[in-house]
């Protein structure tokens, strides 16, 4: 199942800097959809306020037609968005398969002890995002940054989400697994979740997306076709500092 | 503890925390009182001794903090420790060497026994 996620007048402020300038925009479920901008654009800014991180200043954020603008990160995430970070964020103690274990655990204590470890869906996060079954007993600090980013995506995935926000997914990856990743997005595209994705990796993220959003200073500069949106004047001159 | 993985995980920092301290707060009550009836009687000066206090606290540092076997390992550790410098130095001065020791076992491994015992139970099965 998937969701769309809409974005209505958003503004983020820290201070006297506009973060999120009055920025609106609708994911159809099943779509996904590249932000793009340069650096400082503030991207990752709006996946921390979809995500409840950040709480933006004004405006208002809907998933499957439900404002949830008021609830907390584990209460957006349980609704069904879930993000990836640009900096991985494992926890450093636990194996591959206990990070992912975290993920797939409900949020009560009674439900978790009831709950306990589900080896077959851990393993098979695991190995759908590219790890072997002896990766499993690994610790975040044998992990190659690309392994690290699989496991994001893996704990990611076990909150069974409905959007997925990626940010820099690809970055610190070798050409390997930029197409492995690129595969497994692919497939879940085809199973009909809905993504926003965040990548400098431009060339990897185009095969990804059917639209892009392009920001520049927090404020919506282009939307539409992925070709019509690189080609965009505007696009081009926040990207090349041109005039 | 990751916080900010904890809350991506879709799981509530503030329940899982309060939920802990619950918890350890319910196993040292549980020990006070056992405590309270090994003694026979109660008072501050017997409960609330810095002696008792800091054993208390380093046989959990020494043991292995954030585990659950690791303060039973650091009390078991210290308490036969003390007994054993008993006949030696029958005096207050066996603190010193207590203290020397638990210095010493937490410069050498900060995550304490438990994780001496994890890494050489590991080393051990990975040469078998």
């Amino acid at each position: 199942m998937s969701m769309p996620l809409k974005i209505t007048n958003l503004v983020k402020k820290f201070g006297g800097l506009t973060a999120t300038n009055d920025l609106s925009f609708t994911i159809e479920a099943g779509q996904s959809v590249g932000l793009i901008g340069p650096n400082g654009a503030g991207k990752t800014t709006v996946f921390s306020q979809i995500m409840g991180e950040h709480r933006q200043t004004s405006g208002q954020i809907e998933l499957g037609g439900e404002e949830i603008s008021g609830l907390s990160t584990p209460a957006r995430i349980r609704r069904g968005v879930s993000r990836t970070y640009q900096v991985p964020r494992p926890f450093s103690d636990m194996t591959v398969a206990e990070n992912i274990r975290v993920g797939l655990m409900p949020d009560s204590v009674l439900g978790m002890i009831l709950q306990g470890a589900n080896r077959d869906r851990e393993l098979e996060l695991a190995l759908s995002v590219g790890f072997t079954e002896d990766d499993l007993g690994r610790t975040p600090a044998e992990l190659s940054m690309g392994d690290l980013r699989k496991l994001e995506m893996a704990r990611t995935m076990a909150t069974d989400p409905k959007v997925m926000l990626l940010d820099e997914v690809f970055a610190g990856l070798t050409v390997g697994e930029i197409a492995m990743i690129s595969e497994l997005v692919q497939k879940m595209r085809d199973d009909g979740m809905t993504f926003l994705i965040v990548s400098h990796d431009l060339k990897a993220l185009e095969p990804l997306v059917d639209t892009a959003i392009a920001i520049n200073y927090g404020s919506l500069i282009a939307e539409g076709d992925y070709g019509d949106v690189m080609a965009s004047d505007a696009v081009r001159a926040s990207y090349l500092g041109e005039a | 503890m990751n916080e900010e993985a904890v809350k991506g995980s879709g799981l509530s920092v503030t329940r899982l925390k309060l939920f802990a301290f619950l918890l350890s707060a319910m196993i040292a009550g549980l020990g006070g009182a056992f405590y309270v009836h090994y003694l026979g009687s109660i008072a501050p000066r017997a409960l609330f001794d810095i002696n008792f206090v800091f054993t208390i606290i380093v046989a959990a540092l020494i043991g292995g903090a954030s585990t659950t076997i690791g303060p039973i390992i650091g009390a078991f550790f210290l308490t036969f420790l003390l007994e054993y410098l008993r006949p030696y130095l029958p005096g207050a001065e066996r603190y010193f060497i207590y203290g020397g020791v638990a210095l010493l076992l937490y410069m050498y491994q900060p995550k304490g026994i438990y994780e001496i015992v994890s890494q050489g139970w590991a080393k051990m099965r990975a040469r078998a």
